[in-house]
């Protein structure tokens, strides 16, 4: 098998938001799409008095065809967290205030069944069908699609935590 | 590795005053997706301040000229003590967004970036005779449309943000605090 990546996007936050309702949002992203999620890590620190820190990393996956599949690893790093009540639209809310740093990283990986690697040929045969005959296909469409999504999580992720810059031109792009 | 020529280094923009940063957002965005850019940000940074928010933004489009070369445009964004404000244009109010604004802009063309012609030294000596000799003149043409389409991007911005100086006639604090909530 093969791991082809593509580019790294960070997020970095500082502010007031719903904490449960952000993992919901990005955990229903995936699932809609038909992406299998699992939480590989949580590490949670004892709290300190500027707050809780916790570190969690998701993948999801998703089998586009027999021989490709997709990959999105979430890593959230949130840092100070604290619990404080907001009234919001007259209604008052309990809220978490903390430091975020989310990493957004994708790969698709080809021949994911490994049925390419029983011999010695088919993994040379493999090579030269990556190579050669799917490149352009690799490159324009399953690269794209992967990447194309991953910025459309991207953006939702910033929609969530209502920052400024959030539009995505490129929305319709897959 | 792929070679990253420096064909602009640090042009800057600065700009301070009335503008709005959704729209701002918006106009490189699209600009970007006109003529063929890929996007790619890599970072996206906001928080709250007592002066009012802080947000930094790095995007990095890029676009693929041949199976060789390709070109990245770099903007790095830093929007500091911005506001909402209402302003009144041509009697009618809208919210939009105070404060300064710093960018820099940094243009690449990047050769081999399929690292083909690394593999074995004498590859590598061949690219760098093929690319200072022999392909010159294609390498001088790309070299330009970067420069052209990180000016054109500069330009855009700037006519962009100078529509916003002379727009309002009256402006006025939304709210008391910067950002309610926060």
């Amino acid at each position: 098998m093969t791991l082809f990546p593509t580019p790294v996007q960070y997020i970095k936050h500082y502010g007031i938001f719903d904490l449960p309702g952000f993992y919901k949002m990005i955990y229903n992203w995936l699932v809609d799409r038909g992406f299998e999620v699992q939480e590989k890590k949580l590490k949670h620190k004892v709290p300190t008095p500027a707050g809780e820190e916790d570190e969690i990393w998701w993948s999801a996956w998703i089998n586009e065809t027999e021989y490709i599949r997709n990959w999105i690893h979430i890593v959230f790093f949130f840092y100070d967290i604290k619990e404080v009540d907001v009234v919001k639209d007259g209604v008052k809310k309990k809220m978490t205030r903390a430091r975020i740093l989310i990493e957004l990283k994708g790969e698709f990986e080809t021949d994911w069944q490994g049925k390419w690697q029983r011999s010695k040929f088919l993994s040379n045969l493999q090579k030269f069908y990556e190579k050669y005959v799917i490149k352009k296909d690799i490159n324009n469409i399953w690269e794209d699609k992967l990447y194309y999504n991953m910025l459309k999580l991207h953006a939702s992720m910033k929609e969530y935590l209502d920052q400024e810059a959030k539009s995505n031109a490129f929305h319709d792009v897959w | 590795m792929a070679e990253k020529k420096i064909v602009v280094d640090k042009l800057r923009l600065i700009y301070e005053g009335l503008f709005s940063i959704q729209d701002l957002y918006k106009l490189i965005d699209v600009w970007f997706r006109e003529k063929g850019y890929d996007k790619r940000e890599r970072m996206a940074y906001e928080k709250v301040t007592p002066e009012g928010k802080y947000i930094e933004i790095e995007i990095e489009p890029w676009k693929k000229y041949t199976d060789y070369v390709k070109s990245e445009i770099k903007i790095r964004m830093i929007f500091t003590d911005i506001r909402e404000v209402e302003v009144e244009q041509e009697g009618v109010k809208t919210i939009l967004n105070q404060g300064k604004i710093q960018m820099v802009f940094d243009g690449y063309l990047t050769s081999d970036y399929e690292h083909r012609w690394e593999q074995k030294p004498l590859f590598y000596f061949l690219r760098t005779i093929f690319d200072r000799y022999i392909y010159r003149i294609y390498t001088g043409k790309y070299e330009n449309h970067v420069i052209e389409d990180v000016n054109q991007v500069h330009n855009q911005i700037n006519s962009f943000l100078n529509l916003y100086r002379y727009s309002a006639e009256s402006v006025t604090a939304a709210t008391e605090h910067p950002y309610p909530g926060h």
